[in-house]
Formats: structure tokens, sequence, C-alpha cells
């Protein structure tokens, strides 16, 4: 009898020559990483305007922002500093019928503060331009302040003793007083991450959701399954080539933002202190890594959704209702938020591929803990999605190996 | 080499497919002939172990139609099937020999040898989607061949081929009757009358002709006609 090879690798490279054979494919990719560019540097077109007055272009604006953000990288946000800062905004006449960022003491003096000033505001909590203008510096006040404020919120949204200690813990790593770095690229970055999560998620529904229902659509499914290797390889060989997909796709746009990013705003910031992006956060990273992060986790939110929308495609047997499903699902959280006071809908909720692409449920306070030790949402999620993954994929397998070709 | 089929049947709800077929098939080429709806397809589709028969068995030489060995020497044609429209012709051969597990080199050669015997060489690194339905037909056909099977079911495989392809096709099906188990199913009696060592007569889900034939028992036509008409008893020759 002839010796049968096993020839995954072959049955591969053909399912990815299937994919890259698909018009849609190429389009809705060339469009989805154009759209995602764009919104990377969306904020510096148009102008600026206060109470309906031009004010100035929206890239000066950025331009002036960065020589004053550049000007006070490396400087610790320590008294010194913040005395400096409330001083230069203390100038700013407290009575005006416009806006206090149209005056001209704002423009000359607190200006070239604005970045620190909104750190401040952020750090402490304090929600008004009155309060702030109020308030005696004082550095170790303001990041008592900071861990009053943490406190609560990790109450309110009902962590349990263990999270908030774990997490009261990882914030004393979060090195104080933050040292001030100019951060716009990663700014940008962190603000289009969900924007560039729903469309690299889409895409792969878009994409992938053909991959099993093509073959009985076109009826190839009938020589794949009476071949030797399509009822058991095969299945395997499209699992793997629409896992690498996903993340080749995740690779690509993050390539596009990060080259757009870092052409447009700059380099600088990847050490910058993470709370500058994202105050509620705990986690002692830096920008930089708090960008790689959020993008593996993408990575790996890429991958479940693509076992998914394949297992769904071969259960269903239909492109469109797989990608109605599939898409349905993702603009859900658009719509939905689980209510935080159900501690556990909310967690399993946040985490899920389609909710998990908000940045804040990827630095998120829940936790999962083994074993005592506490997981992050970016520690925890990857290593769920992966168990996930198999359980579908396994649970996929008997299904398109047991299908009857009948009735045409 | 034989291939045993054992009270197999199939039933859709209230339906019978294929009411208890039991044949043993040797070497040499099996014409299956019936109408339209007779349970051919069905049948065929149980023996390529892509339809589940509601009972009864198939085996290859003691292989089980489930087992993967019995899928490694099998070649099947269906009755309609589809392509992949962006391959070239010498892509969907490699593609499927992959499938049937052939190492690489084994592949090239033999996709080589069989575009050349269904005159397609010419056209093997065309889209698919530029060819005409013969083509496509015959580069199923070449599919088919690719493993060197030892069984072979083609289900309506003259469909789309003109007449002198339909004559080449014929040669080719008795050339490979000589060393493997053809099982042809046609409603097109002369797509088997002068190649069929066995001919086999379906009608509403059961085997209701089985024989070594011979053209000295006259016209297939009219004993085909007769049989189906209901003018000749049933008779079954379970070898």
């Amino acid at each position: 009898m002839r010796q049968t090879m096993n020839n995954f690798g072959a049955a591969f490279g053909y399912e990815w020559k299937k994919l890259l054979s698909k018009k849609i494919v190429w389009i809705s990719s060339m469009l989805g990483i154009l759209i995602c560019v764009i919104s990377v540097f969306a904020p510096l077109l148009g102008n600026y305007y206060i109470d309906g007055k031009f004010i100035d272009t929206n890239f000066n604006m950025y331009q002036t922002d960065k020589k004053y953000a550049l000007e006070l990288s490396g400087r610790e946000i320590d008294q010194a500093l913040l005395e400096e800062t409330i001083a230069a905004y203390q100038k700013i006449p407290q009575t005006t019928e416009t806006p206090y960022q149209a005056t001209e003491e704002y423009r000359k003096y607190a200006r070239p503060y604005s970045e620190i000033f909104q750190i401040i505001r952020k750090t402490s909590g304090m929600q008004t331009f009155e309060a702030m203008y109020s308030w005696q510096p004082n550095e170790a006040e303001l990041y008592a302040k900071r861990q009053a404020w943490l406190t609560s919120m990790r109450e309110d949204i009902k962590l349990s003793k263990g999270e908030t200690e774990f997490w009261r813990e990882q914030e004393e790593q979060v090195k104080k007083p933050y040292v001030y770095e100019e951060h716009g690229g990663y700014r940008a970055l962190f603000s289009s991450y969900q924007t560039t999560g729903l469309f690299v998620l889409i895409l792969i529904a878009i994409c992938l959701s053909g991959i099993f229902s093509d073959e009985h659509i076109r009826k190839t499914d009938q020589l794949i399954l009476a071949s030797p290797l399509g009822k058991t390889w095969l299945y395997w060989a499209k699992i793997a080539a629409g896992t690498t997909f996903a993340i080749v796709i995740t690779i690509l746009f993050f390539t596009a933002e990060f080259t757009s990013a870092v052409c447009l705003y700059g380099t600088g910031g990847f050490q910058a202190t993470f709370q500058f992006i994202y105050n509620p956060s705990s986690s002692p990273v830096t920008c930089g890594q708090a960008i790689l992060i959020a993008y593996g986790n993408m990575m790996a939110a890429a991958v479940i959704t693509s076992v998914f929308v394949m297992v769904l495609s071969e259960l269903l047997k239909s492109n469109i209702a797989t990608l109605a499903i599939s898409v349905g699902l993702l603009i859900a959280p658009l719509i939905v938020t689980a209510p935080t006071h159900y501690r556990v809908a909310a967690q399993i909720w946040n985490w899920l591929p389609w909710s998990f692409l908000a940045p804040w449920n990827v630095f998120g306070q829940y936790t999962v803990s083994i074993f005592g030790h506490y997981l992050t949402p970016w520690q925890a999620v990857p290593l769920i999605y992966l168990a996930a993954g198999i359980i579908i994929a396994a649970i996929g397998k008997p299904i398109y190996q047991r299908f009857q070709v009948s009735g045409r | 080499m034989e291939l045993v089929i054992d009270r197999v049947s199939k039933q859709y709800k209230n339906h019978i497919a294929v009411d208890r077929i039991s044949l043993k098939l040797q070497k040499g080429v099996n014409g299956l002939l019936g109408e339209n709806g007779a349970g051919k397809t069905t049948l065929m589709r149980m023996l390529c172990g892509i339809l589940k028969p509601t009972s009864g068995s198939i085996s290859f030489d003691g292989m089980d139609v489930g087992e993967e060995n019995y899928r490694s020497v099998l070649g099947y044609l269906p009755q309609d099937f589809g392509y992949y429209p962006e391959f070239t012709g010498q892509d969907f051969l490699l593609y499927m020999a992959a499938l049937k597990g052939l190492a690489k080199p084994q592949a090239k050669q033999r996709a080589a040898e069989l575009l050349q015997l269904v005159s397609l060489q010419d056209a093997a690194k065309k889209k698919i989607k530029t060819y005409s339905g013969g083509m496509k037909q015959r580069l199923g056909i070449a599919q088919a061949l690719l493993g060197q099977p030892k069984l072979l079911v083609v289900d309506e495989p003259t469909a789309g081929l003109d007449p002198k392809e339909r004559v080449r096709f014929r040669n080719l099906m008795e050339t490979l009757g000589k060393d493997s188990i053809v099982l042809l199913s046609t409603h097109i009696v002369s797509d088997i009358e002068h190649i069929a060592d066995t001919v086999l007569i379906m009608k509403a889900g059961k085997l209701i002709y089985q024989d070594k034939w011979n053209e000295s028992k006259g016209s297939l036509e009219d004993f085909y006609l007769q049989h189906i008409s209901g003018e000749v008893k049933n008779e079954t020759n379970h070898e």
C-alpha cells in the first residue's frame, strides 16, 4: 500500500493561498489599515476653535504643545514642578467670560505647563479648574489623593480585599514622583487602540467566515472528505492558516499604526510612566511596554476570534450567517455594558474578546487568583483564550469530520 | 482486490434512497446504470465515505470505508463538484495530491503526467476560472487518478465532454479497469456499453440487475430499458 505522507505543511500553504486569492481579503485589509492609520493622525487635522473663534490649526497647536512638553521632559513631578505649574495657572484671571484657554495669561504663562496640569488633575482626582486653582501644591498629598481615589474606585467595582491589596502593592512599584516625558505617539496609539482592535476582528470575521463554509458552498467538500488527509489534517491546517492569518493581520495593523505614530509624533515616550496615558492603572509599566502588552492581547483576541469564526463557519455552513453573528457580537459591547455591581458577570463580559478590545479592560482592575497569586487581565486573558481556543477547535473537529454530503 | 458492499441502506425520514444493496466487485469496469433519482449518487457517496449508510457495511480488502487507508486507495470523481477558481489547474492537482498524502516530488511528477493524459498540459498554468466545462471535467478526472487508485468511483463522468473526449475517456476507463476496480455510474448507456465487464442496474434504491456483461447478450440499451420498464423480472447475481 502507498505510504501516506502527513503533508500538513503543504495543506497549510494551500489554505493560505485560498485566503490570499480572495479579493475581499485584500480590499478589506487595505481599507482597514488605511482607516486605522488615518485614526492616528486624525486629531492633527482641522482647526482649533474656542467659542467659534479660530485659534490655530490642530497641527500647529500640537507642535507648540510638543515643544513645551519636550522642554519639561526628564523633570520629576515633584514639589518644585507642582509649585511652578500651579503658580503659572494662578496667573489666569479667575473670573473670565471666555474659557480660560482663550486668555492671554494662559497662553503666556500656563500653557507651557498644561501637560503637568492635566497629570495633576487626573492624579489628584480634582475635577474642576477652580479646585485646582485654589490647591496648595503638595507632592505627598498629590500621590496620597491618587491612592485614596484608587481605593474608592476599587470598592465601587467590588474588588476583593486580596485584589485591593494586590493593586496597592502594584501601585507601590510605580515610581514616584513621576518623571515627565513627552509621549504623544503612545497617547495616540493608546487612543486608537480600540478602533484598531475592532477593525482587526471585523476583518478576521470577513476573511475567515468562508474558510470552511466555502468548501460546502463550492461543493469541494466531496473531494476533500474523500481524500485520506481531508478528514484529519486538513481541519488543523485550516485552523492553523486562520489563526496565523489573525496573527499576521494584527502585526500588519500594529506596524502600520506604529510607523504612522512614530512619523507624526516622534519616538519619545517609551519609558514614560503608563499612568500618564491611563491614570486608573496601577500596573508598573511604561507607555511603550503598555502598548506592546495591549497589542499582544489584541493578537490573543484575534486568534480566539479566528477560531470562533472558523468553527462557526463549519457549524452554520454559511458565510453570511457566520459573518452576521460574528459582527453582531463584535459590536455588542458598543451597545451593552455589564453592570459593575454584578462582579462575575461584569468580569466575564469585559474579558470576552470583543469587549477586551477596550484598553480599560486590558488594564482593568479585575484579576484571577491562582494559588494566592493574582494575574492581571493582560496576564490572565491570553491564557484563558488559549485554553478556550483549543476547546472550541476540538469541538469543531467532529462537526467537520461527521459532515455528510447529501441532498444536492 | 475486492470491494464488498453488505446490505447497505440509506434512509432519509420516510424515503429510502438505497435499499439493502449487497455487492462484491472485482477488478474491471463496473457500469452502474439507473435513471435520475435511482440512488446511484447516494450509493457512490457511501462508497466514498462521505455519506454514512443507515445500515450495512462497506469494505475494500478488509479495510472499512471509514478508515484513512480505505481513502488512500480511493479515487473519486463526484457528479457535481466545485473548484477553486483562482487556482491554476496545476495548483489544484498539487493541492489534491497533498490531501491524498503524496510527497511533493511524487505529486509534481504525477500532476504533470495526468495533465498530459487529460490534454490539459498547455492550460496547466491557467486559472481554473478560465477553463471551459469540458476542461474542468477533465481536470476532475485527473484529480481522481492522482493517487493511482485501486478503487475508482466515477459518477456521471462524461457530463460536459465532447464526443471525442468521451471516446478517450472510455478508453481510459477500460485501461484503468485492468488494474483496479472501476465503478462508473451513468444514465447514458453508451458510456459503458463497450467497456463494462459487469453491469449493475438500480431502480428506486434497489439493485435490480447485476451480472457479467458481454455483447453477445445483445444491445445493452434495450436490455436496460426492459429492466427499467419492468418488462424483465429483477435478477441479481451475487458472485
